[in-house]
């Protein structure tokens, strides 16, 4: 599962920089609003579905806090 | 027109609300006076431009007001623009004051540009009204350019006013314009003047909202149902975000009816989507420059334009100035369009705007630029300008930026290709301080990678 979220974020934001210690992904422009249409969009082909209304979106801002985030759905 | 109408509004409606911004209000004539107020100490204080450093203070739009009282241009700057951009923007319209009607998110001084905050300014004196000419310039948006600095578009009282003629024209847009206008764009877009005039003119609301707001989608939600959001004014990503959402539709957001969309192309499946959540909304899809005041056309997007490859961006009979095609390209010509540049001569005939198009049944459809500029969140970025940043970054000898896009054709990422290869984080860094953050690219790769081709254009496109 990890691994699947850690490759579609890599895929959303077009960048392996997104999984690299310390980065915070709103902060540097990462995950900016196309990446996030685009990482939602992914995680609900996989059956994850994220409400933005219904979590807060600095759960965004680690690879940890997204992993955390779908743990927490599940 | 502009001011006659706005005055009329006031004086039919005094205390009916013309900006709102979370808890901050301002009535018609709150707005009134505190513009006649300020514009009274700008019309002694000088002649050149003002710029306006803020984000949704309600005070944004009183200043707006202001300088449209005493024929002063009026240069917005979002919060999100960095200093060293603030600097060139002042240099290059020669502004001599700036304001502060909100709290900087950093401290600001410009050279030769003497700094005030809303506090600093007197109160006593009274506005006499100034001589008015169509020419007289409204404000100066500042976008990106291909010579390594931001491109100064002076608009005019005129060109506002025929635009805003236009905009109400649309008995869809009019009507829920009287009611709550809902903003998205920051000031310093151009997109922002739809919403602004859509609301002023017909008496309406003007509900401005913040970054922050906008962040957390359930408290835009939540402005939008608690004021009764009628007219949604945004870009189509912005749009596209809110429908990743479920509760963005008819049934959780009942006042809203009409949406107008400019800046960027609209897909199909994204207009698609908006109706089928908002079976009864009014989906308006608008092209324009900033050149020409907003959006030159548009049209109301009907079921059937959805069984289309992609969607027309106006009806030509009924435009706001004249269109044209040139070997492709889209010509501008008529009242809405602006006169020329920032410290540039004049514009001669019709404006070449370097979008290409074609016209079907009377129909405009965009179909890409011809040069190096894109269209990125909404945000016109001209990818020659950030090389030329890039280029007088020490250490850096050569650099390309492209924009990386997805299988629609739609940019996902700025990538620049620099020689020599030099630690990303810290031109990112640099970078931050001379260009808005979405001209920031995501990505900084050595040169070698740079994906060969014998058209350099094809590559920087």
């Amino acid at each position: 599962m990890e691994q699947l979220i850690k490759d579609i974020l890599v895929d959303a934001c077009g960048s392996e920089q997104v999984l690299e210690d310390g980065v915070d992904l709103l902060d540097s422009g990462l995950l900016d609003s196309l990446a996030f249409i685009n990482l939602l969009m992914a995680l609900e082909d996989e059956g994850i579905d994220i409400q933005p209304t219904q979590v807060d979106r600095n759960c965004f801002r680690t690879v940890e806090g997204i992993i955390d985030l779908v743990k927490k759905l599940q | 027109m502009f001011l006659e109408r706005f005055y009329e509004n006031m004086r039919q409606n005094p205390q009916k609300i013309a900006v709102q911004q979370g808890e901050h209000t301002l009535s018609y004539q709150q707005l009134w006076q505190e513009a006649c107020s300020l514009a009274a100490f700008l019309q002694e204080e000088g002649r050149s431009p003002v710029l306006v450093y803020g984000h949704k203070h309600p005070r944004m739009i009183i200043s707006l007001l202001a300088c449209l009282l005493c024929g002063r241009p009026w240069v917005p700057c979002d919060h999100s623009l960095p200093i060293g951009r603030m600097a060139e923007i002042a240099r290059l319209c020669k502004a001599e004051l700036l304001l502060l009607p909100e709290e900087a998110p950093q401290p600001l001084s410009l050279q030769k540009v003497k700094t005030m905050t809303w506090e600093d300014i007197p109160n006593s004196l009274t506005w006499t009204p100034p001589a008015y000419h169509k020419v007289t310039v409204a404000y100066i948006m500042f976008t990106s350019g291909t010579t390594g600095q931001p491109k100064g578009i002076p608009i005019s009282i005129g060109n506002v006013e025929n635009f805003a003629a236009w905009l109400l024209s649309h008995q869809e847009l009019a009507a829920p314009a009287q009611r709550v206008v809902v903003n998205q764009a920051n000031l310093s877009f151009d997109l922002s003047v739809a919403d602004w005039c859509a609301a002023l003119l017909s008496g309406g609301t003007l509900l401005l909202t913040t970054k922050e707001e906008q962040f957390q989608l359930g408290r835009f939600f939540q402005q939008v149902r608690q004021h009764q959001g009628a007219l949604l004014v945004c870009t189509p990503t912005f749009l596209r975000l809110c429908l990743c959402d479920r509760s963005f539709c008819a049934q959780s957001l009942p006042s809203l009816q009409a949406v107008f969309l400019c800046g960027e192309p609209l897909s199909v499946p994204t207009a698609a989507q908006m109706k089928q959540r908002f079976p009864s909304l009014s989906l308006f899809n608008a092209y324009g420059p900033t050149e020409a005041t907003c959006a030159v056309c548009g049209l109301l997007i009907q079921p059937q334009h959805l069984s289309q490859q992609q969607l027309p961006v106006g009806d030509l009979s009924h435009a706001a100035v004249t269109i044209t095609l040139k070997d492709g390209e889209i010509y501008l010509d008529g009242d809405s369009v602006f006169k020329g540049y920032v410290g540039q001569p004049p514009l001669q005939g019709p404006y070449p705007s370097g979008d290409l198009g074609f016209i079907e049944n009377g129909l405009l459809y965009c179909s890409g630029r011809r040069d190096s500029q894109i269209k990125y969140l909404g945000y016109r970025i001209d990818l020659e300008e950030i090389r030329q940043v890039l280029e007088k970054l020490p250490g850096i000898q050569q650099a390309v930026v492209t924009a990386q896009r997805d299988a629609n054709g739609t940019v996902r990422r700025l990538a620049a290709y620099i020689t020599p290869s030099l630690d990303g984080e810290v031109l990112r860094l640099q970078l931050r301080e001379k260009l808005p953050s979405y001209m920031v690219p995501s990505l900084f790769l050595p040169m070698e990678q740079l994906p060969l081709s014998s058209n350099t254009k094809a590559i920087t496109r």
